[in-house]
């Protein structure tokens, strides 16, 4: 299969000798939206300027389309990239900003001007054609960059965190631009952002990055159903997270012995008996519900641990309630108010907190 | 996106600001004052004595054009006026020459701003002493029997000394590129490194190689900088006259070495003409030099 863009064993050593990125391997097909998700410093931007040329890679190739591009100089690449400022030629006019790359190409004036004027059109550009940027608003500046991106008609979109400089509500509409641009073009796009909803929400796939190493490379929803490291577990959602041992396996089924007694997940990774694993819960799977003499049925695919109410509160028609488990860990709830009256659970009550099985995921503790 | 955030903010205060008060345009007196008496005047004065008349040992403030037919009909003004432009023009090229590429080096290529700073430090270094040591330090350098010369002839290069090095044309030139071209380096490197790296990037990913980013990105973003410096040395370079007279041997007449000697000889109505036209020469240079970019939207 010829894929749009090969990273094989990807390493980077700053001059200092500190690891940047550490054996990076992923595969991306022709039109798939790639988001690297990480903390700050965890090398994220460092892949996407490895792919730009921008950085120099220590070890491993880069290939797009099945030719190495390692030692291509970025102005001979087939990809073009989004400045997370934008970057945008502040003595240029809008017009002229998107044609450079073209002007690059040798492309006449008239080619030039027909190419500039339908990127203008498809992003809503027209009216502030002839203005320098520097005079425009963020969103528009930021489309600018994209058109400017877009006209060399890359192979690759490179995008590093373009929705960083906006506010929340236009980083909304532009996501939404985003995404419908990327699925129309049909071109590759690899995004790098540390903001969770947005590599939720556009990505095809996510690689969670963590110092340098990646953690974890999947669908948006299977991070939150399926994390395949502790890291992964931490970063993304609102997960309980407790640790124990293995006490036993049966088909993908774990039974693990940790400080609330033995629960059990969907195991992910090898595991075998006696080993240290953690079990997470997703908040999402969690039911709270009052303790009490009828209580709740206690069944193999289901957990069930006592906790203490901290808080409750309601806002607008959704109710959050603040609970601790026995071993301290707080575990926050929400639901709607019909399904958690504020005053069925008063701070300070106790509740039992339920869990199907196949929700929680058991992975390796190291 | 701050810088706009920010001047964007400027813009809305500017909106807002009440008009300034009364009582607040009392703070402009005292430069105001300063500037009337210590330049309007004595300049408005300058043109006036210009037309005064002018006898061999006195001058009366009865008006006549004399002084000016004089300046504009004699052969060794017409061409100290030639010498003082055509001086200025290399003196202009020179330290553009030489100051562009070493202000691209400050400003663009070392990133390190302790290292930038340090470097414009070295620059400035020569001001640590007078003026005049610098320019008279030129003549051990340019001599018959100077440094050059005696290095020319030990490495065999030339077998007798090159005498046009000094007290010619072209050791004012040498003087004065030295003395100004920190004046040409300061405002290109200060804009220089005023460019975004990642604009040089994007350029770069777009396609471009450096001599197209060059001549389409660096250098339109530094012409401010440019004409700065090129009003700073203009203004200087018209108006000298130490130079000259300590590296030229008297060869090498300027506007200013003329009016010198006109003081000197107490001939104040000539004095004043040709302060006039050096003075109108560079209100003419400046402004067109001002004309190449609009300072107040790029700085």
């Amino acid at each position: 299969m010829l894929y749009d863009l090969e990273l094989i064993k990807v390493g980077k050593i700053y001059d200092n000798g500190t690891p940047a990125v550490v054996d990076f391997d992923l595969a991306v097909v022709k039109g798939e939206f790639i988001a690297f998700l990480g903390p700050s410093g965890c090398g994220k931007t460092t892949t996407l300027r490895m792919i730009a040329g921008f950085e120099q890679i220590s070890s491993g190739t880069i290939r797009v389309r099945g030719s190495a591009i390692n030692d291509l100089p970025p102005e001979r690449r087939p990809t073009s990239m989004i400045f997370q400022n934008y970057a945008l030629f502040p003595h240029m006019t809008v017009r002229r900003n998107i044609g450079y790359g073209l002007e690059v190409k040798g492309l006449s004036a008239k080619q030039r001007a027909a190419k500039v004027d339908h990127l203008l059109a498809t992003l809503s550009l027209e009216d502030v054609a002839d203005k320098r940027p520097d005079k425009l608003s963020g969103g528009q500046r930021q489309r600018i960059a994209l058109a400017r991106g877009l006209a060399v008609e890359p192979e690759i979109l490179l995008l590093d965190e373009p929705l960083g400089a906006l506010d929340a509500n236009l980083r909304k509409t532009i996501q939404a631009e985003l995404k419908i641009l990327q699925k129309t073009l049909g071109i590759t796009f690899v995004f790098v952002t540390h903001a969770q909803s947005e590599a939720l929400s556009l990505s095809d796939r996510i690689v969670v990055m963590n110092q340098g190493r990646i953690e974890q490379i999947s669908p948006p929803h299977q991070l939150y159903t399926r994390p395949d490291t502790p890291f992964v577990a931490r970063f993304i959602g609102r997960n309980t997270i407790l640790d124990g041992t293995v006490k036993g396996v049966v088909g993908d089924q774990v039974l693990l012995e940790t400080a609330l007694g033995s629960l059990s997940g969907r195991a992910n990774g090898p595991l075998v008996g006696g080993q240290a694993a953690k079990i997470v819960i997703p908040a999402e799977a969690m039911e709270a519900r009052a303790a009490g003499p009828a209580g709740p049925v206690s069944r193999s695919s289901v957990n069930v641990v006592g906790a203490t109410v901290r808080r409750s509160d309601v806002v607008g028609h959704v109710s959050h309630i603040a609970v601790a488990l026995p071993t301290g860990t707080p575990v926050a709830l929400e639901g709607h108010v019909d399904k958690y009256p504020p005053d069925a659970f008063p701070a300070g009550g106790d509740i039992v907190l339920t869990w199907k099985a196949a929700e929680a995921t058991v992975i390796p503790a190291a | 996106m701050t810088m706009t955030a920010l001047s964007d903010g400027l813009a809305e205060a500017r909106i807002e600001q009440p008009k300034p008060q009364r009582t607040t345009l009392w703070l402009v007196l005292p430069g105001v004052l300063w500037m009337t008496l210590f330049l309007v005047l004595p300049m408005l004065m300058m043109v006036y004595v210009s037309f005064w008349t002018q006898t061999t040992f006195a001058i009366t403030p009865v008006l006549t054009t004399k002084s000016w037919v004089n300046f504009f009909s004699s052969d060794t003004y017409l061409t100290a006026l030639w010498t003082t432009i055509r001086i200025w023009l290399t003196v202009l090229a020179a330290t553009l020459l030489v100051g562009y590429p070493t202000a691209l080096f400050v400003g663009l290529f070392v990133r390190n701003k302790t290292l930038q700073t340090v470097l414009l430090v070295l620059c400035v270094i020569p001001f640590w002493t007078s003026f005049l040591i610098r320019v008279l330090a030129w003549r051990p350098m340019l001599g018959k029997e100077g440094a050059i010369n005696l290095v020319l002839q030990g490495l065999h290069l030339t077998s007798a000394p090159i005498e046009a090095l000094l007290f010619s044309e072209l050791s004012v030139v040498i003087g004065m590129t030295q003395i100004y071209c920190v004046f040409m380096v300061g405002p290109i490197a200060f804009m220089l490194g005023r460019i975004d790296p990642n604009v040089l990037e994007a350029a770069r990913d777009l396609g471009a190689g450096f001599g197209r980013i060059f001549r389409t990105i660096i250098l339109p973003l530094s012409m401010p900088g440019v004409v700065v410096g090129a009003i700073f040395v203009s203004v200087m370079v018209l108006g000298e006259f130490a130079t000259s007279a300590a590296l030229s041997g008297r060869k090498v007449n300027l506007l200013g070495n003329i009016i010198v000697t006109q003081v000197g000889s107490l001939k104040w109505a000539f004095a004043a003409v040709v302060g006039v036209v050096l003075t109108v020469i560079m209100g003419v240079v400046v402004a067109a030099l001002l004309r190449v970019v609009d300072l107040r939207k790029e700085l």
